[in-house]
């Protein structure tokens, strides 16, 4: 069947909002394409955010056949920023079926996973330049966390309280918490918008 | 970019008019649909889940008309709906009754099971996955129904009274997951409960007497409630009452009848 | 968007790459991944670059390629198309063909079961087999609806049974034609409990998704005529004879009031249209010959079914009318478009 769909021809309309109404017309080469292109930092992002790298390939599945199934929803937004939309919820959903199971079991699963935090440390050894870095050196890492997850990954309240599995109300007070203590470094580097310590030569 | 997009559609029962001339464009988002009981909202529901066909006008979903039989497979592959009763066969699992529903939505059997479980454990029937159907509570029941419309990851969901029978903190659950649902795909919820849009909806419309009577968002219902005089507690209700009067005194009037 | 002029350079994606980027800096690359198609690819690169999480992406493009199947695959109208080609050929395996590659093959079913499996097994935490091979198991069933389920399935075995009951236990002699002249309704009392809101539960909902409509109803018929077509034939056969017509007589005759049944249901609804075709044969039938003739009732009603289902010329009109009636299904599929409000 697949052989006899028009091929779309890639040359001048392979954006990513071109790629996505491809794969929403049912193209699955081009899902192929975007799959090349995204896979890769999401996947990044994912294992940064979950200890288990077979729920971060899990949760890589699902975001890739979600976009495959919904792409014609997309709104014409940034496809990285929906991309990660997606697989942010999908990590959410997995943290749940866990958290089940782990009830099931009655072996107190480690929600975040054992790693995470010794993974962070080592993260945060290596972390030397920068006003932001320095900032968050100073905070706990159950503040860094939940600023990631509020912030950084745009979860709302609930989602982030499932993902790092902690009541929402800890979540709103650390969050409070965490951006009182880094509001000061943040208001130093407002004026100079580029993320310069990222872009500086080690 | 609107997924639903219905001009002139006029559904009749026997002799009473259901929906008259109804034009409507909804986009992605959360839609609350408002309205009187008898107003019309179911009729206009199971319109536009293809389960009735219209006796007049164009319904046309996901930019294909429903009317074309050729197409309208395709689209109910990605179309999720929760009917306001609907019922079950008495030896089903809730696991089983959702991998059934995502059998006829012909959902690729290999990620059929995770899907079903992501589902359930979406609507908070984790640890009910494997209950019979028939020993679980009418708000159970009917988070399985919502677990049956959302198993396909529809892009147009369709949902008729979803919190009739949930208790106050499985709404607010509900609510969540509306908005969560609302950010890739076209939500319709048909509510009788103000609250609930004001809660959960990007925009509102408001069906009386078969026509929208209202169109906007929970904000501006609200201000219209703050501005003109309606009656209820919050002032969503007061705009949900004045936009109703509107309506009627409009409809009423010799210039209201002739548009 | 203030980042627009930076960019990633090669070194910042190969460590994020490889973890040891530090968070500050991560969280300000991945934002900016949300909005840069270019760095994206970049970073995607670099981390493919890593051997295991090369191995890890190629595997889960495989997984996700195999799932992007195009949707259109199983449009009505080919499954039509092939009943009635089907038909041409043989009519009594028309149904039985067109509906098993309607409701999935097995052979795919099978490989897509056991991709599953496999998947499920490397991914670890929630894999019990026994949930999959039961789902697998499950799927056929699921083909039987509301009356295979329920009461007509323990109908037809007691028709069956009866007639066994009927010729050894009573000694009655002609328990074959009346079999013949039952059997024939049974499926499409069948159908009449297959399919609508009267006989299904779940009606509402089902109707909504692609499998509802014709396709339902034709998947659910099939398992209507896969139990009564060889339990009936089957108590035929261990019937004596007592000048009836074959056991088998009745296939054609059954098949076309079902496809006649179908082809009206589209019209009026499942239930109207079995009391239609069902009542049409039972007043054609056996009701004339076993009220006319208070003498040998038996004897008369042998006579009308030889009459009806005996010799070529009969069951070459049945064989018509099946056609027939499978043709004028395909035209008027569009019939079963949605319920009128």
């Amino acid at each position: 069947m697949k052989l006899f769909r028009p091929m779309r021809g890639h040359g001048e309309s392979d954006t990513d909002a071109a790629l996505l109404r491809a794969v929403a017309d049912g193209d699955a080469a081009a899902l192929a394409t975007l799959y090349d292109r995204h896979a890769g930092w999401l996947h990044a992002r994912l294992t940064r955010r979950c200890a288990d790298p077979e729920v971060a390939r899990e949760v890589l599945q699902d975001t890739f056949v979600t976009v495959w199934r919904s792409a014609a929803g997309h709104r014409g937004g940034e496809a990285g920023g929906w991309l990660w939309t997606i697989a942010a919820r999908r990590l959410v959903d997995a943290r749940r079926v866990q958290e089940r199971a782990a009830r099931v079991e009655t072996a107190p699963m480690d929600v975040l996973g054992a790693e995470a935090p010794s993974a962070e440390e080592r993260v945060l050894a290596g972390l030397e330049f920068g006003d932001v870095g320095t900032a968050l050196d100073r905070i706990s890492p159950e503040l860094r966390e939940v600023l990631r997850a509020t912030v950084v990954d745009g979860l709302t309240t609930r989602e982030a309280a499932r993902l790092l599995g902690i009541p929402e109300g800890t979540v709103k007070t650390r969050a409070m918490r965490a951006r009182a203590e880094l509001r000061a470094a943040l208001a130093q580097l407002s004026p100079t918008p580029t993320p310069a310590p990222a872009g500086g030569p080690a | 970019m609107s997924t639903i997009r219905v001009t002139g559609l006029h559904v009749r029962h026997r002799r009473t008019v259901a929906l008259d001339s109804v034009d409507l464009d909804l986009g992605p988002g959360v839609h609350g649909l408002l309205g009187p009981n008898g107003a019309g909202k179911t009729s206009l529901i199971r319109v536009l889940a293809t389960v009735a066909a219209p006796n007049g006008g164009r319904v046309e979903l996901l930019g294909d008309d429903v009317a074309d039989h050729r197409r309208r497979a395709a689209v109910r592959r990605r179309l999720g709906y929760l009917p306001q009763e609907f019922g079950f066969y008495p030896g089903f699992t809730v696991r089983e009754f959702v991998a059934y529903m995502a059998w006829l939505k012909e959902m690729p059997a290999a990620g059929t099971p995770a899907a079903v479980e992501r589902a359930v454990a979406r609507v908070g029937l984790a640890d009910r996955i494997d209950t019979k159907v028939k020993t679980l509570s009418g708000g159970m029941v009917r988070r399985v129904g919502i677990a049956q419309a959302i198993v396909n990851d529809p892009q147009v969901l369709l949902l008729d009274e979803p919190t009739a029978g949930l208790d106050p903190e499985q709404r607010m659950e509900f609510r969540a997951l509306l908005r969560e649902l609302g950010t890739s795909s076209t939500v319709v919820v048909s509510t009788h409960l103000v609250e609930d849009v004001a809660a959960a909806c990007t925009e509102v419309t408001l069906v009386e007497s078969g026509r929208i009577a209202y169109r906007g968002t929970p904000a501006s219902l609200t201000e219209l409630g703050a501005s003109a005089d309606g009656v209820g507690d919050h002032p969503i209700e007061r705009g949900y009452t004045a936009a109703l009067r509107a309506h009627r005194a409009s409809a009423a009037t010799p210039e209201g009848a002739a548009r | 968007m203030s980042t627009d002029h930076w960019h990633a350079s090669d070194d910042l994606a190969a460590r994020y790459a490889d973890g040891t980027l530090p968070e500050a800096d991560a969280w300000s690359l991945e934002r900016h991944l949300e909005r840069c198609g270019g760095c994206a690819q970049r970073v995607s690169a670099a981390v493919r670059q890593l051997p295991a999480p090369a191995l890890v992406l190629a595997e889960v493009r495989e997984a996700v390629l195999a799932q992007a199947v195009p949707s259109e695959v199983r449009e009505p109208s080919t499954v039509l198309a092939e009943a009635v080609a089907s038909e041409v050929r043989e009519p009594s395996t028309m149904l039985a063909e067109a509906v098993p590659s309607e409701v999935r093959e097995p052979s795919t079913m099978l490989a897509e079961a056991a991709a599953s499996e496999v998947r499920e097994a490397s991914t670890a935490p929630p894999a019990p087999r026994a949930r999959l091979w039961s789902s697998f198991l499950a799927r056929p069933l699921w083909a039987a609806g509301p009356a295979v389920r329920g009461a007509w399935l323990p109908a037809v075995l007691l028709v069956a049974l009866g007639a066994l009951a009927l010729a050894y236990g009573a000694g009655v002699d002609g328990a074959r034609p009346l079999l013949l002249a039952a059997a024939p309704v049974v499926p499409v009392l069948g159908v009449a409990l297959s399919y609508g809101p009267h006989a299904d539960p779940l009606h509402e909902i089902a109707a909504a998704t692609p499998s509802g409509g014709l396709r339902l109803l034709l998947t659910r018929t099939v398992a209507v005529l896969a139990v009564s077509l060889p339990s009936l034939t089957l108590a035929g056969l261990l019937l004596p004879a007592s000048g009836a017509p074959g056991a088998a007589a009745w296939l054609l005759p059954g098949l076309a009031l079902t496809l006649a049944t179908l082809t009206l249901a589209g019209y009026v609804g499942c239930r109207a249209a079995a009391a239609v075709t069902g009542g049409g044969w039972l007043c054609a039938v056996p009701v004339p010959a076993l009220a006319s003739s208070a003498d040998a009732p038996l004897t008369r009603l042998t006579e009308q079914l030889s009459l009806v289902l005996d010799g070529p010329l009969a069951q070459g009109a049945w064989a018509t009318a099946a056609v027939l009636c499978a043709a004028a299904l395909a035209a008027g599929r569009s019939a079963y478009r949605m319920e009128r409000p």
